[in-house]
């Protein structure tokens, strides 16, 4: 080897080293960004993007359980609520106290000057707004007061530690959202997307909660009362009862139509003003069958106050037959409101792909008034949540019923009013109209009775207050408004009511169905022999009546309502925020958790 | 130090220790006459035969190299004759001897013997001289070698050789005991040449961080094992093949699946994060679960900072160190291990398979919550049942299927005694095990090349999963030139997993569980399968096994993976050395599901399909997974020593290493053809439309090192070690990146003190050594401290159309000074070798402060709207110590020498939070300060109550409600608590049952129990004799608490859910009835312990808390190896037979149940929360017989 190639080897080798070193010994090489991910600088540019990352706001929307599952005084279930049974407990932290949801809502409202294109950025911070109009409707129904938040908070803002804002302020920056959302929202019809069309429903939804609140709770927050609230509701209810173009899904025929609105499997776009979506195939789907036909899984039955509730199918009051408190189910179920057999299992009764006709079956029913909304074919009986029916969020016959209500507490209420709302609901399923003049003349003691109805509504209107509640109660049954309602109205005390079920008049046999063969077998003592198929049910052991040996079917065997006047209207605030902030959040009335700052 | 040299090292201490052996034998030889020669090494036999000739005179030099690997056969000879025995010793082999001088015989190869005769052509002059000792000695039988050649002789009695050589030649002389030295001849007739005794070669070397040292000059905790004690044990993992070897290490094995995976721990907890040990293979990055066990040469475990500071930053909670073995000069050695087996469950399988019992036992449970049968079997179904209740089999005249009106119509009704057990899985499963290896070489290259295959069939009986596995290992080293060593180093392996059922085997341990009845049947008696029936309510196992026996419903795991090292040593000066390596590693890893739709019957002749849900519809998954792995080392050592007194090493580095991962996912649906899986076959859905699904990621890290280790020792008396790395990871923020981790130790081996010369004819060795060292730990997310958004599908809500939406969501707010966790640690040790160096003692103690983890963040109101930011905010100590007792000797018995050895090892350690944000100490928070990690809280039981009247009374006083959940919603009568519930003790008096809110008003729960292991133990014993030899390993734990957690149906059976599957035999035995109030189970009541901590079983409480405490005899191995003179006629160096089980025996008194194996419970341990579900793929043990040949 000659002295020029050892040299030019050397070179080279030392050139190599060299090239290693200076490729990787830089602190540059340890900077390492992500390749699969975005950083917040470099996105929210495009529709696409804040388009994607708004999909997320709409998971805050209820879904199957606060829907379908609802249970308060019109439901009776396995177990009585917390809320009823006045058991609820002053929680460490969550139940409710979640601000995640307004963190993505605020961050997209915060880098959204990203997207260079002004109509794409308004129409996604109006659908920001408006998911952040319903995050804090949903802190004020359940807290009242609370802190508001327009932006991101970094670990270290001094505003996490903040004193609630009044429900007032709260209320009037819920206002402004939707305002900025009914104006930027698309106005086009869309089944699962948020239009202008679902800001004005929220906006009738949320205003008249605010206003019949401050109106039965008595309130006047900085100066403003319920009238502002009501009147805003009655204009939404209006703007959209005028110009959106949708209306009541009609079916084919009064017998059905109510009930093939819930049992559809995409929903009825010319009433659904938003739905859940519901796919089993890609993996979303709900429990609606196998919750109220299974035996260890709520057991739903209607409460027999409930069923009460129906009219008959002339428009008459059920409860004014004497003796109704004692009707054979087959008789309290002729002849009443036909949403009545659009919502329970009545005699007749049979699945959307059967041929036989089913009893109530008291097994996976608590009452026996055994619900059917929402209730499918056969295959989607399992129990592993194999519903996908979609699920309705805002419809517009709630829009009919909050514009009816609104106007009439706000006593500005018409004839025509109702006759374009609720005539309308009623008219779907075969009803006469409700007139305002026969109910404010009669009003309903029934619904004005302490026990069984809202004892606290007057003047005027109050007839046809009590009917709007009616109505509202029986067409929203299972779409998870009682609760809200209840509240709103100031009618927790009526949750002390008897909770019953089917009148059971003596032991022995019972016919659910009228035909002549009896369906269930109660006894006390040794097991009767008994023709197969005929359920037997021990009483005192497996069933409960509510006076020994007949009464009322009781659900609730060892478990009485309580309602505390005072305190249960709204939550407690979390021990652990209370602590945290040092007092700052200060505590509901009522609810002491023994903390002193 | 070369690997060369390390072998030679421990080859020669080897060769030592036998030699000491062999003077023993000696003696007695002489007395009797001599008549059996054992088969053994050539270097044993040579030795054997020096000390023989001691007594008249003779001797015999040699060679080690030539005879190195050699083996010398069994003899019988009746003669004192040197000569005869040199004859009959070496009549097998290449080798011959010539006899030097009187009485003096040199061995040759036959190859040196032809080259010398050559040579003695061309000699030019003789060389003579004399060899001594320091003391002026003459040294007999010194090896004289001409350098470069084979031309080489002895010395005499009198020290004194002579040779012919070239004029310049270099001679190099070489003495078992004494250090070899080189002379240039220049040209002398006669050299004086005086040899120093050697004492390195009586000590032991082990690896260490970039290099090897001593392990008499070793000032760390390191701990060494060979690869020899790997070679007889069964299977494929060598995680498992360690737990226990070493005190303080400890493995966890994450399932009993075929190819599963351990956990690896070195000295207990050490983050309440994560913090696993680094792993190091051939210097580089690597992992256990993907080297051969035939491979392993030697693995070290560096356990506290000194030892493990020189790989900082990955380092901060141990190294475990292996070397694979490398080629080596001489003939080529062919090694085949083959070994086949058979496992069977650790646990019992004895189930009900009484349908009577079955359907009885979980209508009961189910009753007593809600108040009606769980099946709907009649009275005269009952009747049915229990007439064929002990009919093993079907009996003719009582068929278990039969067609009866139900649901108003024909319907199959069974009545049936099923095994299920037996049904899905298989009792014995067989494995194999088969490798081979080349290794050999010559003086410029040496090779190591082996290959290994594994397979291994699972448990599922029908479509039976399997695992396989194959390896294949290239070692090559290449003399360049005096100075330049190539090495390369090229590994392969490819391993698979298929089974049946849905994606993730443990599926099958889930779902088996629940719904099937011992009454029900799996099939029809026309073929078609059973899912729903008019029987119960619900489908047999939610469809599960159906699924598994479904051929379409297939699943592959598999990896392949490709290493390349290469490495440059370039040797400068004697003092210097330069080591430079290159890795690259190319790691993928495929996954595959398939599922296709499923049929059933429940009505005669009625066929259903099912076609939606998770584990009907018609699916193929497929990932894959590619890992792309780059390292570059480069190191340079400088040995030096002054006035033969001072030793000083030094070493500096550098070190770069990324790795980068890539994912691919796809999932398609309605694919046409049920028994092909490729994404090609996609067809369409009922509505006509194509489903699909893909996503992929991408992760990268890059970590950059600069490190050094300063040796210094006085005379090897005073030790002294000082290392450190200088750390950078891409995983933290420009300014928080990089860390500096020194660590210092310091050794004292009193041993060499003069005070000590009077013991030292008995207490061999005893050192002392003190360690010091902080390091960092890296071991946090890839991006952390960025926020990001990612895109993905949108899983809990629909906007209509045929796909999921995409949804972009950003992540938790970060803060800017995330920084490093540091582990400081502090270590104390000693090392005794005694009893004429029979007895061995390491002993450790040692203090770990884990600082600045990453705690739970500063609480934030919850208005902040994500999980705050965690910060650097908790301590945690670790203290533990840890002892190794080895013993080892050998008797003659019955005319052979029979060796035995025993080791002990033994570790304990306990962990306490010293830093915590949690100054109220309350329970809201996972931990406070003072807190012992592993503490269980909970309930004090009284006992079941005998009685209603007393359960009544009880509760009447003291208000149980809130652990009452389930019993205050059972049906009628059972709605309250009653005789055979649980008696709660109010330990605070307040007269509620509930549980407190910190430690300091902790209601009625107190600390029952630590679900933290003590007193991990383990013991070898061996003994071998003519041949045999016999190995048992016992391995433990002394003490750790289980709570069954809730839903731990293996525990609980109907308890958690009134419809089990597999019920205890005699189950109806064990829980409380009026006429058995002793039982160990309350009053039976379905959901009792299925969730929450609100049920009379999910209070944990101390009545149902169970010990983990056990002792296995982990392996049992019974050898024979073959006489050599058998091996003589077929060509055979070596061939042993052997017999080894693992997992033979458990002890677990504690554990009240026969069904769950203690090992399998704490698999999924996260600190503080020893446990899980208990249902993981079961535990085997395995009968292995193996066959080891070489030649």
């Amino acid at each position: 080897m000659n002295v020029k190639m050892k040299t030019i080897l050397r070179n080279r080798l030392f050139f190599s080293l060299v090239l290693i070193f200076s490729a990787i010994s830089c602190n540059d090489s340890l900077d390492v960004m992500p390749k699969d991910r975005m950083i917040p600088e470099n996105f929210f540019r495009n529709e696409s993007e804040l388009q994607m990352f708004s999909n997320k706001f709409y998971t805050q929307l209820p879904g199957e359980s606060a829907i379908i599952r609802e249970g308060v005084d019109h439901i009776a279930k396995n177990d009585m609520s917390d809320e009823l049974k006045g058991t609820r407990i002053i929680p460490g932290s969550g139940s409710g106290w979640s601000w995640s949801q307004l963190r993505d809502i605020n961050t997209l409202l915060e880098y959204s000057v990203n997207c260079p294109d002004r109509e794409v950025r308004n129409r996604y911070d109006a659908v920001a707004r408006f998911f952040r109009a319903y995050f804090y409707f949903e802190k004020v129904k359940r807290f009242g007061d609370v802190p508001w938040y327009d932006k991101q908070l970094a670990s270290n803002d001094p505003d996490l530690v903040k004193p609630r804002d009044s429900r007032e302020f709260i209320m009037s920056k819920v206002m402004e959202d939707l305002d900025f959302a009914i104006q930027y929202l698309p106005a086009g019809k869309e089944l699962y997307k948020v239009t202008k069309w679902t800001a004005l429903a929220l906006k009738s939804r949320a205003a008249l909660f605010e206003g019949t609140f401050r109106k039965y709770h008595n309130l006047t927050v900085d100066g403003v009362g319920y009238e502002y609230y009501l009147e805003q509701a009655a204009k939404a209810s209006e703007d959209f009862i005028n110009q959106s173009g949708y209306t009541l899904y009609k079916g084919t025929s009064t017998t059905t139509a109510y009930r093939d609105l819930f049992a559809s499997y995409d929903a009825r776009g010319e009433e659904i003003i938003l739905a859940r979506n519901y796919n089993k195939s890609l993996g979303q789907s709900h429990n609606a069958n196998f919750y109220t036909l299974g035996v260890t899984y709520g057991r739903p039955g209607l409460t027999k106050r409930m069923v009460n509730s129906y009219l008959m199918a002339d428009g008459s009051r059920f409860t004014d037959n004497p003796g109704y408190e004692t009707y054979s189910f087959v008789d309290e179920t002729a002849n009443r409101d036909p949403r009545l057999s659009q919502t329970i299992r009545t005699p007749g009764y049979k699945r959307l792909d059967g041929t036989n006709t089913l009893v109530p079956d008291l097994l996976t029913s608590s009452t026996g008034y055994q619900p059917i909304k929402f209730v499918m074919e056969t295959k989607y009986d399992g129990p592993n949540s194999e519903s996908e029916n979609d699920l309705p969020i805002f419809r517009t016959a709630e829009v009919y019923l909050n514009y009816a209500e609104a106007k009439a507490e706000l006593g500005t209420l018409t004839q025509s009013d109702l006759d374009r709302t609720i005539g309308q609901i009623r008219a779907r399923v075969g009803m006469p109209p409700l007139d305002m003049v026969d109910a404010n003349a009669d009003p309903d003691p029934y619904l004005l009775d302490p026990k069984t109805g809202y004892p606290h509504v007057q003047g005027q209107n109050q007839g046809v207050i009590l009917e709007i509640r009616r109505e509202r109660t029986i067409e929203l049954i299972m779409e998870g408004f009682r609760y809200d309602d209840m509240m709103r109205w100031k009618e927790g005390k009526t949750f002390e009511t008897d909770y019953h079920g089917v009148y059971i008049p003596e032991l022995g046999p019972y016919d659910f169905d009228g035909d002549g063969s009896p369906d269930v077998y109660f006894y006390k003592g040794a097991t009767p022999s008994i023709p197969s198929g005929v359920l037997a049910r021990e009483v005192d052991e497996e069933i409960f009546l509510s006076e020994g040996d007949y009464g009322y079917i009781s659900p609730y065997k060892n478990m009485t309502a309580k309602w505390n006047e005072e305190r249960d209207y709204l939550y407690p605030i979390p021990i652990d925020e209370r602590i945290l902030t040092g007092g700052v959040l200060t505590q509901n009335p009522g609810w002491d958790d023994g903390l002193e700052f | 130090m070369t690997k060369m040299t390390l072998k030679t090292l421990i080859r020669n201490v080897l060769v030592l220790f036998l030699f000491q052996q062999i003077g023993t034998v000696a003696i007695n030889a002489n007395v009797q006459s001599i008549t059996a020669f054992p088969a053994e090494s050539l270097v044993e036999r040579i030795e054997r035969l020096n000390e023989l000739g001691k007594s008249d005179g003779q001797s015999i030099s040699y060679n080690m190299k030539d005879l190195n690997g050699k083996y010398a056969p069994m003899i019988e000879v009746e003669t004192n004759n040197m000569e005869e025995w040199l004859n009959k010793s070496l009549a097998d082999s290449d080798l011959t001897y010539e006899k030097k001088e009187e009485n003096h015989y040199l061995i040759l190869s036959e190859v040196s013997k032809t080259t010398n005769e050559v040579r003695e052509i061309k000699q030019q002059s003789v060389v003579t001289g004399v060899v001594v000792d320091i003391n002026n000695e003459p040294l007999i039988g010194v090896n004289i070698l001409e350098k470069g050649t084979a031309n080489g002789t002895i010395t005499d009695y009198d020290g004194r050789f002579s040779l012919s050589t070239d004029a310049d030649a270099t001679l190099v002389f070489s003495y078992i005991g004494f250090e070899s030295i080189e002379i240039r001849r220049n040209g002398r007739n006669f050299i004086e040449v005086r040899l120093e005794e050697d004492s390195e070669m009586l000590e032991e070397v082990v690896v260490v961080g970039y290099g090897v040292q001593k392990k008499v000059n070793l000032t760390g905790a390191v701990a060494s094992i060979d690869g020899s004690e790997l070679s007889d044990r069964a299977g494929y993992s060598v995680s498992q093949m360690i737990q226990g070897k070493v005190p303080g290490l400890t493995i966890t094995p994450s399932s009993g699946r075929p190819g599963a995976g351990s956990g690896i721990n070195i000295r207990g907890v050490n983050s309440i994060n994560k913090g696993d040990p680094l792993v190091i293979v051939d210097g580089i990055e690597g992992d256990l679960e993907t080297i051969n066990a035939n491979d392993i040469e030697s693995i070290s475990v560096l356990k506290d900072a000194s030892a493990s500071a020189i790989y900082g930053a990955r380092a901060a909670f141990g190294v475990i160190l292996i070397t694979t073995k490398a080629g080596e000069k001489g003939k080529t050695e062919v090694r085949y291990n083959g070994q086949f087996g058979w496992g069977k469950n650790t646990t019992s399988t004895d189930y009900e398979t009484r349908g009577y019992y079955s359907a009885y036992l979980n209508d009961l449970f189910w009753r007593n919550y809600a108040g009606n049968n769980y099946t709907t079997y009649t009275e005269q179904d009952y009747d049915e049942l229990w007439i064929r209740r002990n009919d093993k089999v079907e009996h003719p005249d009582r068929p278990w299927t039969v067609i009866d009106q139900r649901d108003g119509r024909d319907s199959y009704t069974y009545y049936a005694n099923t095994d299920w057990y037996g049904y899905l899985y298989n009792r014995t499963r067989p494995s194999t095990n088969q490798n081979v290896s080349l290794r050999g070489g010559t003086d410029a290259a040496s090779y190591f090349v082996s290959a290994g295959f594994h397979q291994s069939d699972g448990i599922l009986k029908t479509n039976t999963d399997r695992f396989k596995k194959i390896d294949f290992r290239a070692k090559t080293d290449f003399k360049i030139n005096d100075k330049l060593d190539f090495s390369t180093n090229v590994s392969y392996l490819n391993n698979s997993y298929t089974y049946p059922g849905i994606g993730g085997v443990n599926n099958a341990f889930t779902y088996d569980k629940v719904h099937g009845l011992a009454s029900m049947q799996p099939e029809n008696p026309d073929g078609t399968m059973v899912y729903a029936t008019s029987l119960s309510r619900y489908v047999i196992m939610d469809g599960y096994q159906m699924v598994l026996k479904n051929p379409g419903n297939t699943n592959r795991d598999k990896r392949d993976q490709t290493s390349l090292i290469g490495e440059l040593t370039y040797k400068p000066t004697k003092e210097l050395q330069f080591k430079t390596n290159f890795n690259y590693r190319y790691n993928s890893q495929g996954f595959m599901n398939r599922q296709t739709n499923v049929e059933y019957s429940k009505y005669p002749g009625v066929i259903e399909t099912l076609t939606t849900g998770a584990r009907f519809e018609n699916k193929l998954y497929e990932r894959v997974n590619t890992h792309n792995y780059y390292a570059f080392n480069a190191f340079g050592t400088y040995t030096k020593s002054l006035q033969e007194k001072h030793n000083l090493q030094g070493m500096l580095g550098y070190n770069w290493e990324r790795q980068t991962y890539k994912d691919l996912k796809a999932t398609g649906w309605n694919l046409t053809d049920d028994s092909l899986s490729d994404m090609n076959l996609i067809g369409q859905d009922a509505d006509g439309n194509k489903l699909t699904d893909v996503s992929g990621g991408y992760n990268e890290f890059a970590i950059m090192g600069f490190f050094g280790r300063l040796n210094y020792d006085y005379d090897g008396k005073y030790l002294l070690e000082f290392s450190g790395r200088y750390d950078g990871t891409s995983r933290f923020r420009r300014d928080n990146r990089w860390a500096f981790s020194p660590s210092a130790s310091a050794g004292w081996r009193i041993s060499d003190e003069a005070f000590f010369e009077s013991a030292k004819n008995w207490l061999e060795d005893v050192k002392l050594r003190l360690s010091y060292g902080t390091l960092g730990n890296q071991q946090v997310g890839y991006y952390d401290h960025l926020r990001l958004i990612s895109m993905g599908t949108q899983n809990n809500y629909l906007f209509g159309g045929d796909n999921r939406p995409v949804q972009a969501s950003i992540g938790a707010p970060t803060t800017a000074d995330l920084t490093w966790e540091k582990a400081i640690h502090y270590n104390a040790g000693i090392d005794i070798v005694t009893l004429r160096n029979r007895l061995s003692l390491t002993a450790d103690v040692y203090i770990r402060d884990t600082k600045d983890m990453l705690g739970e963040s500063v609480a934030l109101p919850a208005v902040y709207g994500a999980s705050a930011p965690r910060a650097n905010s908790a301590d945690l100590r670790t203290q533990g110590y840890e002892l190794n007792l080895s013993w080892r000797d050998s008797y003659e018995v019955l005319g052979d020498r029979l060796t035995y050895g025993v080791t002990l090892t033994f570790n304990d350690y306990i962990s306490f939070i010293t830093k915590y944000d949690n100054p109220d100490k309350s329970f809201a928070k996972k931990h406070y300060e003072g807190k012992r990690l592993g503490e269980i809280w909970g309930y004090r039981v009284g006992g079941l109550f005998a009685s209603d009247a007393e359960a009544t009374e009880y509760t009447s006083r003291v208000d149980q409600s809130y652990v009452n959940e389930i019993i205050l919603q059972s049906a009628g009568p059972e709605g309250k608590p009653r005789g055979g519930d649980l008696m709660f003790l109010d330990l605070d008096g307040d007269n509620i049952i509930r549980p407190g809110t910190s430690v300091n008003n902790p209601g009625d729960q107190e600390i029952i129990g630590n679900s933290e292991p003590r007193y991990h133990y383990g013991g070898t014993f061996n003994v071998s004799w003519y041949g045999f030899d016999f190995s048992a390993f016992l391995q433990g734990v002394g003490k750790r608490d289980w709570y069954p957690e809730p839903n731990t149906m293996a525990f609980w059976h109907m308890y958690a859910r009134p419809y089990a599957t597999y019920i205890p035999k005699n189950f109806h035995t064990q829980y409380w009835t009026e006429e058995n109030p002793d039982a160990y189970f309350p009053r039976p009541r379905g959901y009792t312990a299925l969730q929450g901590e609100r049920r009379q079983l999910t209070a944990v409480n101390d009545r149902y808390l169970q010990s983990l405490a056990y002792l296995r005899l982990k392996n049992l191995t019974l050898g024979y190896t073959l006489p050599k003179n058998w091996m003589k006629a077929v060509k055979l160096e070596n061939v042993r037979l052997y017999l080894t089980g693992e997992n033979l025996l458990t002890w677990s008194p504690g554990l009240k149940s026969d069904y769950i194996d203690p090992e399998s419970v704490v698999t999924n341990s996260i600190y503080g929360d020893a446990s899980n579900l208990a249902r993981n793929y079961p535990w085997s043990k395995v009968y292995t017989v193996g066959i080891d040949i070489r030649f």
